[in-house]
């Protein structure tokens, strides 16, 4: 495997078939695009036709919602032999999932869910990232998520975990701004706590998305535009860390491609507001 | 358009049913849904409303074309090249994404209204059961009721039959004597419709 850091791409949006013709008919101004993985983990048709030709005008990178690397279920080597035959066809800059898992017994429950931070847990997810890693032949790139629960048998901080498992299994990390955002409400921690937590070196990309306030919790729901305070710790995060590959995430409510990119416009702005306040104290 | 026929407490019920009855067992959402037709055929009181399964049977054979292998059409110039003598030891096999579904009900024409966002036909059980064609053509789906001997036909050269038994067959059909207006199985070269469902053709030897 490599032990080059991906490279970094800019501003980006995830691929969405609502989109399809106004990436393809005009050039708008995204960098590179995300797609789930398993939107195109089919036989063929439109939906891998229309890929082929995405990729050859932006960057792509795969990000995976059923890799399940947390499950105690055995690894699926049915799905993941099709997400390297996906890969192969793609040659995204990264692959991405989730650390969680989202079924066990045989069961899927397509829903990203939290696991104990333990050490047990800890030795598990390791042990599994690096077969997957094997498997790929390339690093895995893993998603802190949104949760809406804990487990009394935690042992450390869910960025303690999420460190651990990038550092011991040598992968890197998606820092999702608003799972962190979103968690954090939910829980009651520090988002300062978690964006110091977790080490620099291993962060590849930044996810930014709305989501729904429920009044005392919220929902990650990805149907919204991304509020102030998610802004804000995006600030933050970007002058924590520096420049990192930045996407938007909007799966549901899904508004005309113009409006997502002006949203985007709003990460770049205060990504190259971050850089010029950086700049001018360096030059000080 | 199962959704839409059925109102969203009917389909609620429905996918309630079907979730408990067979929960997700292939990490892909994908796939979840592939056994809703059965599902809706055998269990009450959906299974008292035909059309619903032969609706949510349509959806499923329309999402499969979509995004099915792909397979390169039999083009029109490639029908065009074949020598005349060659004709009668032709066999054609069907796109893979290409399936024929059983109706006994007017579900197709339910889905084509609900689909143009008309008010669907009362559901009615059909005199003789019909066959539908599901197949890609230019990235889209498709689906047309095929008459009875264009289905006989279809499943006779699925089976691997060759294009001059299947003329004969044709020829000596009890349904051409009935219906003597079905359309062709495969129509002449020189007509678009030729370049549909049929994905690759062979003469068996010694023929090449």
């Amino acid at each position: 495997m490599s032990d080059h850091k991906p490279p970094y791409l800019g501003f980006g949006l995830g691929l969405r078939p609502e989109h399809y013709d106004e990436i393809l008919s005009g050039e708008p101004n995204v960098d590179w695009f995300e797609v789930i993985s398993e939107n195109y983990m089919i036989p063929g048709g439109k939906p891998l036709r229309i890929l082929d030709e995405i990729r050859e005008r932006y960057p792509i990178v795969m990000h995976g919602v059923s890799l399940s690397i947390a499950s105690t279920a055995p690894l699926d080597m049915d799905y993941l032999t099709e997400l390297k035959t996906l890969a192969d066809r793609v040659d995204p800059k990264w692959i991405s999932d989730h650390l969680c898992w989202t079924g066990v017994h045989g069961v899927n429950l397509h829903d990203l869910l939290p696991i104990p931070y333990t050490k047990e847990a800890l030795d598990h997810v390791v042990d599994r990232v690096a077969r997957v890693q094997d498997f790929l032949g390339r690093r895995l790139t893993l998603e802190n998520v949104s949760s809406y629960v804990t487990f009394a048998e935690s042992e450390m901080s869910e960025w303690d975990f999420v460190s651990e498992v990038a550092t011991r299994a040598d992968c890197w990390l998606l820092f999702d701004v608003n799972n962190v955002y979103v968690s954090s409400y939910n829980h009651g921690f520090s988002t300062r706590d978690f964006l110091h937590g977790v080490p620099r070196d291993r962060i590849v990309q930044f996810h930014l998305a709305g989501h729904s306030h429920e009044g005392d919790h919220i929902v990650d729901t990805h149907d919204h535009p991304v509020c102030d305070e998610v802004w804000d710790f995006y600030r933050e995060t970007v002058a924590h860390f520096g420049p990192v590959s930045t996407m938007i995430e909007r799966d549901d409510n899904i508004p005309p491609l113009a409006e997502v990119i002006a949203e985007l416009d709003i990460a770049r702005r205060i990504a190259g507001e971050v850089a010029e306040a950086k700049h001018v104290v360096a030059a000080e | 358009m199962t959704h839409a026929y059925l109102g969203d407490e009917a389909f609620s019920d429905l996918a309630r049913g079907y979730i408990a009855a067979h929960p997700s067992d292939k990490r892909n959402a994908r796939w979840f849904s592939r056994y809703l037709p059965e599902f809706a055929r055998t269990t009450a009181p959906f299974s008292e409303h035909r059309e619903v399964a032969e609706l949510a049977a349509l959806e499923k054979a329309l999402a499969d074309a979509f995004d099915g292998p792909d397979t390169a059409p039999v083009s029109l110039e490639e029908l065009a090249a074949i020598p005349p003598e060659d004709w009668v030891n032709l066999v054609f096999t069907p796109q893979p994404a290409a399936t024929r579904l059983r109706f006994k009900t007017n579900a197709a024409d339910i889905w084509t209204a609900l689909n143009g966002e008309d008010s669907p036909p009362e559901p009615a059980q059909l005199p003789e059961p019909q066959t539908i064609l599901v197949w890609r053509q230019d990235l889209m789906s498709r689906f047309r009721p095929l008459g009875p001997e264009e289905a006989m036909m279809w499943a006779e050269a699925a089976k691997g039959v060759r294009f001059g038994v299947l003329c004969e067959m044709v020829a000596t059909s009890p349904a051409r004597t009935k219906r003597s207006s079905a359309r062709r199985p495969i129509s002449r070269p020189g007509s678009k419709r030729a370049r549909s469902p049929v994905s690759a053709l062979t003469v068996p030897s010694p023929i090449w």
